[in-house]
């Protein structure tokens, strides 16, 4: 199991069925995938095909009904709830179609959120200054060092992502995951965002991308497709 | 840290928060206010109660009374003495109050017959006192020149208040007079010359046209020390009252120089009515030796009159006289009366509040007792008159006592109400002195109302004892109560309804409760997303339920906050805003008739604030606790899926 290591996702014959009322819907159906770390995964598929919900089980936001993800090595399906959201704060970063930034929240409380979630009370104060600093720092990475007192609903699309992605590697995930993160874009913009997150790949982050745009799969270095609820690749 | 950081976030930037804020604050600021000037209530009541008839009281049914009371207390001491602190002797009787050359004036009255100063061992009564209140054992015979000095500072008060009524300086007046007069005054004072220069300098520059007076004695606190320092210098020394007096007078005088006329103004009128009467007081406590001889001198003509055949024009002049005479005397310490401040016709309170007394020290009553005392056929039952000198007034604060008592000394009143020891005509006494009450002081730390009903208990087995050795202490059974127990109707109902408005107040509240549910649930529908967010990023069950916690505790704690100061100020100034609203609406809530008292009680207990804010914190928290765990089983995924 020396490979084990660095495997960043492995994830084993994921089932997962929705039942609304008497008829039930198997969206996943028995998928196995690993991704290895440093690697640019996308997974494409029809719309209703069960992507975001796969994400989802890969991101441990959710529990699939049968079979197991390990990240980085670890078993996580079989995790307390807990330290499942630890390794959620710590380790991976989700981007998702629709931003979802909060609204009540300026450009830098938004991104500073994943380091507070990490942060007891206690801790805050000697903490303050060292997570502003790298919150800035993205930011700025991000050409937002302008917008950081701005609120969500001031800011374009493509800067809204932006701020999303901030967020999302805020606490350095080695994990990032990303629905459909240029879905709610034109085209132009889509192009910006996605290149902003190939440059974070080529840097070395594990990516795993959902989309239905071929264009922006084959920019992947593997393309897996999900259809009747199996990976095909 | 999250926690906090979004509670408090969407308490500033959600407005739908500051309704339940506000929900929170007003149902705090009803509470504070009604729980605080109830718990006053009840206070007032229980120092009033405890000031007229100490801790425990002993009382005959009836009106026939307890005899050995003196011998019953030392019984008492002896056999508690862990328990009883002091104890005194009471008299209760009603009357008719008179005043000699107001053919008008009568007012009932009940009379209190009281053992000074041993009574102020038992009650808090010495606290109410005016004139004595700086004494450390008030009685019915304070020395003169203290008492003195106390009337000369009421006039000053009375002065001031005058010259507030007077408002501007008078515009003109005899300044060379004024000048000589006031060198004059100060060198009676026992000013340094500098003051005495100041003071000529004011008085000339208020006789002048359109010069106000040296800024240094234009205030009322300048005034005042200079009434004080004249009530000092009379305090000391016997002799000076004279001076002091003349001062007084003429400096009156000066003031009202060619002031408005009175009749332009009522209150004016009224307070040189006051004025007119603190001085015959005044006089009548300065001049009493000089009325005692005179008085010897009428009388012993009197006598020389019915021997040697006068005419019957001589004999009228003289009985004039000496009634005249009588109406002046400053009587001796068995004949004199404290009356309740609030008697009506005997001062009021002018529109800026200060009392202003009409009858003072010095000055006498007649009052008229109801020898309530007396057994057998009521035929013969008449009141009996006697002339007292009023020494003091006192003030409890409940104005149901204040209005209608007297305090005359325990002896004198026993005579009167015919309670006194009955005599045989060889003088040994066949029926002793009765009391109608013994009030009983308990030893510190016995307060609490448990404690003093097992006092009462230890005092009635005392009395049990002591009515088998001594069957005709008294004719009817005798009660052993503690003051809660004797003004049970009032305290009980004053009880029951702070219970009742703080029940009511609680149900009121509770909306509150609702209030922060509702609005604590629609933020959290609303965030469904941003609850999806949270836990992408890592947020626990517990952390997403935290927020909303803290959100409602945040809405609980600025709310009552708000609350708390905004009831907290109001019932610090309940009376001026009470006095307010009944000026420009004419609606007056708080009747003092009705209520027993003439303030509104204005005190904040601390305990009772913390209570209530911790209890809106509570309830805020209660209010969030259903919104929060629906927060915490939120499902994220859905809610991320889509916009
Ligand atoms: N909570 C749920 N209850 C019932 N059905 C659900 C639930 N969540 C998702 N589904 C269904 O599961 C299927 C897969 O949904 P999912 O969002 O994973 O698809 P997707 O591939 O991401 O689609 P798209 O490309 O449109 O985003 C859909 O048919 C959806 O209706
Ligand atoms: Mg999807």
């Amino acid at each position: 199991m020396s490979d084990a290591a660095d495997k960043a996702i492995v994830a084993r014959d994921l089932r997962k069925t929705y039942r609304l009322g008497r008829t039930t819907l198997p969206v996943l159906r028995g998928v196995s995938m690993d991704v290895r770390a440093g690697e640019f995964v996308a997974i494409v598929g029809a719309s209703g095909s069960g992507k975001s919900t796969l994400l989802h089980l890969l991101g441990l936001l959710d529990t699939p009904d049968e079979g197991s993800v390990a990240l980085d090595g670890q078993i996580a399906t079989s995790l307390s709830a807990r330290k499942r959201c630890r390794i959620r704060c710590r380790h991976v970063g989700f981007v998702f179609q629709f931003y979802h930034l909060l609204p009540e929240l300026n450009v830098l409380e938004n991104v500073l959120l994943p380091g507070m979630v990490d942060t007891p009370l206690a801790r805050w104060p000697s903490r303050r200054k060292r997570l502003r600093a790298a919150a800035g720092e993205i930011l700025d990475r991000l050409g937002l060092s302008e917008r950081l007192r701005h609120r969500p609903r001031e800011l374009s699309g493509g800067e809204r992502q932006r701020v999303a992605i901030a967020r999302a590697l805020m606490n350095r995930p080695r994990l990032l995951l990303a629905d459909e993160p240029t879905g709610n874009l034109d085209s132009k913009t889509g192009r910006q965002i996605l290149e902003l997150l190939r440059s974070f790949h080529q840097a070395g982050q594990t990516l795993v991308m959902v989309t239905h745009d071929a264009s922006i799969a084959q920019q992947a270095s593997r393309v897996l497709t999900l259809r009747d609820g199996v990976l095909q690749s | 840290m999250y926690k906090l950081f979004l509670s408090l976030k969407y308490l500033l930037r959600r407005p739908i928060g500051y309704f339940a804020v506000l929900g929170v604050a007003v149902c705090v600021f009803m509470m504070l206010t009604v729980v605080s000037v109830m718990n006053g209530f009840v206070d007032k009541i229980e120092r009033a109660a405890k000031g007229l008839f100490g801790d425990v009281i002993v009382e005959p049914a009836g009106w026939e009374g307890l005899a050995y009371y003196d011998e019953f207390i030392a019984q008492m001491r002896k056999d508690w003495p862990g328990r009883v602190e002091a104890a005194s002797p009471f008299l209760l009787s009603y009357g008719i109050l008179r005043i000699p050359g107001q053919a008008h004036y009568r007012e009932g009255v009940q009379i209190a017959g009281i053992r000074l100063p041993e009574r102020i061992a038992v009650t808090e009564f010495e606290l109410g006192l005016h004139f004595q209140r700086a004494r450390a054992a008030p009685d019915f015979d304070p020395p003169r020149g203290e008492l003195l000095g106390a009337m000369i500072r009421e006039i000053g008060s009375t002065l001031i208040e005058t010259l507030r009524e007077l408002g501007e300086p008078p515009a003109s007046s005899a300044a060379a007079g004024l000048a000589q007069r006031a060198r004059a005054l100060t060198g009676a004072m026992g000013l340094s010359p500098a003051q005495a220069a100041d003071l000529a300098a004011w008085m000339l520059a208020w006789d002048r046209r359109g010069e106000s007076p040296p800024a240094q004695w234009r205030t009322d606190e300048t005034h005042a020390a200079l009434f004080g320092r004249m009530g000092e210098l009379a305090a000391k020394d016997e002799t000076r009252p004279a001076a002091c007096l003349e001062l007084a007078d003429r400096f009156l005088m000066s003031m009202l120089w060619g002031r408005a006329p009175t009749a332009d103004n009522p209150r004016l009128g009224k307070l040189q009515t006051a004025l007119s009467f603190q001085r015959k007081g005044l006089d009548g406590i300065y001049h009493a030796d000089r009325t005692e001889q005179r008085i010897a001198v009428v009388e012993r003509k009197m006598r020389e009159a019915e021997t040697q055949p006068a005419s019957p024009d001589e004999q009228d002049r003289l009985s004039q006289m000496l009634s005249e005479l009588e109406q002046q005397r400053f009587r001796g310490p068995r004949d004199r009366v404290i009356l309740g401040l609030g008697i009506a016709g005997l001062s009021f309170r002018t529109p800026r509040g200060q009392t202003v007394r009409t009858m003072t020290p010095g000055q006498n009553v007649v009052l008229y007792v109801f020898p309530l005392g007396q057994g057998g056929d009521l035929s013969r039952f008449s009141p009996n008159p006697h002339t007292f000198t009023v020494i003091d007034d006192c003030r409890t604060d409940v104005s149901s006592i204040d209005s209608a008592f007297v305090y005359v000394p325990f002896e004198a009143l026993q005579k009167l109400n015919n309670m006194g020891p009955e005599l045989d005509p060889a003088g040994k006494v066949v029926r002793p002195g009765r009391c109608s009450q013994i009030h009983i002081k308990v030893r510190p730390g016995l307060g609490g109302e448990a404690q003093l009903r097992t006092v009462a208990a230890g005092i009635e087995q005392t009395w049990r004892r002591f009515a088998h050795a001594h069957p005709d202490a008294s004719r009817t059974d005798v009660l052993v109560q503690t003051w809660r127990q004797r003004q049970a109707k009032l305290v009980g109902q004053i009880e029951s309804q702070r219970t009742l408005m703080v029940l009511i107040l609680a149900i009121i509240s509770s909306v509150a409760i609702v209030l922060i549910f509702v609005i604590l649930y629609t933020v959290v529908v609303q965030k469904t997303r941003d609850i999806g967010v949270l836990k992408a990023v890592g947020a626990s069950s517990g952390g997403v339920a935290g927020i909303f916690l803290a959100y409602g505790a945040a809405i609980g704690l600025v709310g009552s906050a708000l609350g708390a100061v905004g009831g907290y100020f109001l019932v610090r100034n309940i009376n001026p805003v009470h006095d307010w609203l009944g000026r420009t609406t004419g609606f007056t809530v708080w009747d003092p008739e009705w209520f027993l008292f003439d303030q509104i009680p204005n005190e904040v207990r601390a305990a009772t604030a913390v209570l209530i804010v911790a209890a809106a914190v509570a309830a805020g928290v209660l209010g969030a606790m259903f919104p929060a765990v629906r927060a915490a089983r939120m499902q994220p995924v859905e809610a991320l899926r889509y916009e």
